[in-house]
């Protein structure tokens, strides 16, 4: 959730700069429902579970009346979106190391000179 | 090393038949080269009077894949295990794994009370791609394949984490969060001796 008001997208949640709100800090209510819009956008789903295969209908379904494997699904979801968080989070830091300055090689640099 | 071990593989629907194929593929070849004799009821061969009889003292290992319930696992023709309902002296001293869903609730720790020595299992639903089994039975396969080396409970335990860690690890590498996070859900779920000691004995051998 984004600024009270919507869903966030992964650029929002990892900007310092707008306010969200995500993982344990969602209601149980938000958290299905960011399930099923995430099965709703995936390509394809399909999942070997008890009871035959899960296609995007019955995962939403199973989401929606809450069953042992609809929690399951949100829960798998939730770590899912963890990981991308986590992800992102070092693509950006490799990023940003690459912008810093590079100390070493200007001291290398003042030893050739001498 | 030697021993025997009994297979039982339901094979009903989608799940149960990737769970087959991958044990067919990659772990019970390994017990040949262990020279682990291997019994195998498969499909509706796999009854509950059928695995019963089939436990018998020469055998050390059961390695079972189907739908499991908290208290019981489900074959093709009605139950195959449940609480209670089967005499103690078949899983005596045995070491059991169970590639399935809830076994690790109710009936991993009546295997253990009723003299088994060592239990691995799932304590909630698992779950995995229809098109990416292997993300999972691979990590599983791994307990079969070093118990029937010879190693702990306790190092088969080890060697599985470190399997599906290694795979949570890949897959997130290449972007694929979804199937990872299935993995670690399964992971999680992953019960035996060194999880809690209601699942038996650290140290047992075949």
């Amino acid at each position: 959730m984004a600024n009270g008001i919507g869903v966030a997208t992964l650029r929002d949640v990892l900007s310092p700069r707008v306010p969200t709100i995500d993982g344990d800090d969602l209601t149980d209510e938000n958290r299905a429902a960011l399930t099923i819009m995430r099965i709703e956008a995936q390509h394809d789903l399909r999942v070997a579970a008890r009871g035959g295969v899960l296609d995007k209908a019955r995962a939403i379904e199973e989401v929606r009346r809450d069953t042992p494997l609809g929690r399951v699904l949100v829960k798998v979801e939730h770590q899912a979106i963890g990981f991308l968080k986590e992800i992102a989070a070092q693509q950006r830091r490799r990023r940003e190391a690459k912008k810093r300055p590079k100390t070493r090689a200007m001291t290398s640099t003042r030893r050739t000179r001498r | 090393m030697s021993g025997g071990a009994l297979a039982v593989d339901t094979i009903s629907d989608d799940l149960t038949i990737a769970c087959f194929d991958a044990r067919d593929a990659n772990v019970y070849p390994h017990f040949a080269e262990q020279s682990v004799v291997l019994t195998r009821l498969t499909g509706p061969a796999a009854t509950a009077a059928a695995v019963i009889a089939a436990l018998t003292p020469d055998i050390d290992l059961l390695t079972l894949s189907g739908h499991g319930l908290a208290d019981r696992i489900l074959g093709q023709s009605g139950t195959i295990l449940e609480v209670g309902l089967y005499p103690a002296e078949a899983v005596r001293a045995k070491i059991i794994h169970m590639l399935a869903c809830d076994s690790g609730e109710l009936l991993g720790p009546d295997l253990v009370a009723n003299g088994c020595k060592a239990f691995f299992g799932y304590r909630e639903q698992f779950l995995f791609p229809v098109a990416n089994p292997r993300d999972f039975l691979d990590c599983d396969g791994v307990i079969d394949r070093a118990l029937a080396q010879g190693l702990t409970a306790d190092e088969a335990f080890q060697l599985a984490i470190r399997s599906f860690n290694r795979t949570i690890a890949d897959l997130k590498k290449a972007g694929k969060t979804f199937r990872a996070s299935m993995v670690q859900h399964n992971r999680d779920c992953l019960v035996a001796p060194s999880v809690d000691a209601r699942f038996g004995d650290p140290t047992a051998t075949l």
